[in-house]
């Protein structure tokens, strides 16, 4: 279904992944914390694959889950363009889920799982403002969340 | 006779839940509505395009998307809800579709030890890495992993991500895995966010296995999978096909075992360094 970090690839890995039905998966933060190289992605996309974005959230490698940071930093290390960025973390991340039916754009039908931004001149603002919380609202199943939800507090 | 009845029975039915469950919600005046596709996926060169509608209207009905397009267009209905939104931009939730968010404690002491100049690697064969998470997880209950990752799920969730995909791993003992992924399973139940949950057993061969590794891949195989799949605790498989982790051969007989049980294969493949494991997924 996925074949995710690929931080060190050969030619003949892309050759390989242009002939299966795998996403690629990229895990910038993961580079970025362990100082280790970033995913190719210009070189993924300009061989005509998909790319999907995704944070790696974990104790070791990546104690970090903000996608907001992972797009940053895609387009900050890895070439990618605002747009690129923008869908590798939303459909093509669906897509690496099974879930781009009912996830990942803005379509009919969809689940109204929705971002609402603090005013930006436009969506380049947000890799570019890197760091900064460009977020105002976030809308899942179509109710928007109360901020700071605690539920899980111990 | 009786025909006519049931008919009317479903009618009544509708109406009701119309009644009952309709939430039409209407937002106006969003500066710029991004990521408009009914594409699957995106591939190569289809990536630089992001469709956008500027000031736009967006409808929402039982949780979904309904209608949207330009200001001009707003179609007059009777909205139960309205918000307006000068200002803000609109794009899809992130999907995440590769975390490890189920775990017990952290790791701080050893980024402290990395800055100091031990790397991920030697950190590992020191015993610390997976092989400490899983430590820590396999002495923390079931109830406080939940509520330790639950925190981790609100938190990304305020940060916009609206589907995730989440992975075992940091068990290595079939009670342990199995904790993991009712977890995830009780996080799916629990919270307004798409979550697939992702088999990882193959994450790191455990200490009291690193003389008998094909061992460790019996138990995987022959004990672990078949009551994951008895409980439906997995969408997916996945294996660390790494130097020192899991060979490519031994991954491709994990994830044929995993195909066994109807789950789909994810693949941890060159974050180091390239074995060949790209040909595992192929």
């Amino acid at each position: 279904m996925s074949v995710d970090h690929l931080e060190v690839l050969l030619p003949e890995d892309i050759e390989i992944l242009k002939k299966g039905a795998t996403i690629p998966v990229a895990l910038p933060s993961c580079s970025y914390f362990l100082s280790i190289p970033y995913t190719p992605a210009r070189e993924l996309i300009n061989a005509q694959l998909p790319l999907a974005l995704a944070t790696d959230y974990n104790p070791g490698s990546t104690p970090s889950g903000n996608m907001n940071f992972v797009v940053a930093t895609a387009c900050i290390k890895m070439k990618m363009t605002p747009e690129e960025a923008i869908n590798a973390a939303t459909i093509n991340g669906a897509a690496a889920m099974e879930l781009s039916q009912t996830h990942g754009s803005i379509a009919k039908g969809k689940v109204a799982n929705l971002i609402f931004t603090k005013p930006i001149p436009s969506y380049g603002f947000l890799p570019y403002s890197f760091g900064s919380n460009q977020i105002d609202k976030v809308m899942l199943q179509g109710k928007f969340l109360r901020k700071q939800e605690t539920k899980g507090s111990t | 006779m009786n025909s006519k009845l049931v008919t009317l029975v479903h009618i009544s039915n509708f109406v009701l839940s119309t009644i009952v469950y309709t939430m039409t919600h209407l937002i106006t005046n969003i500066k710029e509505l991004i990521g408009i596709t009914s594409k699957p996926i995106l591939i190569g060169d289809e990536m630089k395009e992001l469709p956008t509608i500027k000031n736009a209207f967006l409808v929402i009905d039982d949780g979904l998307i309904a209608d949207f397009g330009t200001m001009d267009d707003v179609p007059s209905n009777d909205y139960n809800q309205i918000t307006d939104v000068p200002g803000a931009s609109v794009l899809p939730a992130w999907c995440d579709s590769h975390t490890h968010i189920v775990y017990a404690g952290n790791r701080e002491q050893e980024f402290v030890d990395r800055i100091n100049g031990l790397s991920y690697e030697e950190i590992a064969n020191r015993g610390g890495g997976i092989l400490n998470s899983a430590k820590k997880l396999q002495e923390t209950t079931e109830d406080d992993l939940y509520h330790q990752s639950a925190r981790r799920l609100e938190e990304v969730m305020q940060l916009g991500t609206g589907a995730i995909e989440i992975k075992s791993g940091y068990g290595l003992t079939t009670e342990a895995e199995l904790k993991m992924l009712r977890v995830i399973k009780r996080l799916k139940e629990n919270y307004p966010v798409a979550i697939k949950a992702t088999f990882l057993g193959a994450h790191a061969i455990p200490l009291n296995f690193v003389k008998k590794r094909s061992k460790y891949i019996d138990l995987l195989i022959e004990e672990m999978l078949p009551q994951i799949a008895e409980e439906k605790l997995a969408d997916y498989i996945d294996v660390f096909c790494e130097t020192g982790y899991f060979s490519v051969a031994e991954t491709i007989k994990i994830m044929q075992a995993g195909k066994d049980y109807g789950l789909k294969s994810k693949i941890h493949v060159n974050q180091f360094t390239a074995i060949g494991g790209i040909r595992a997924a192929d």
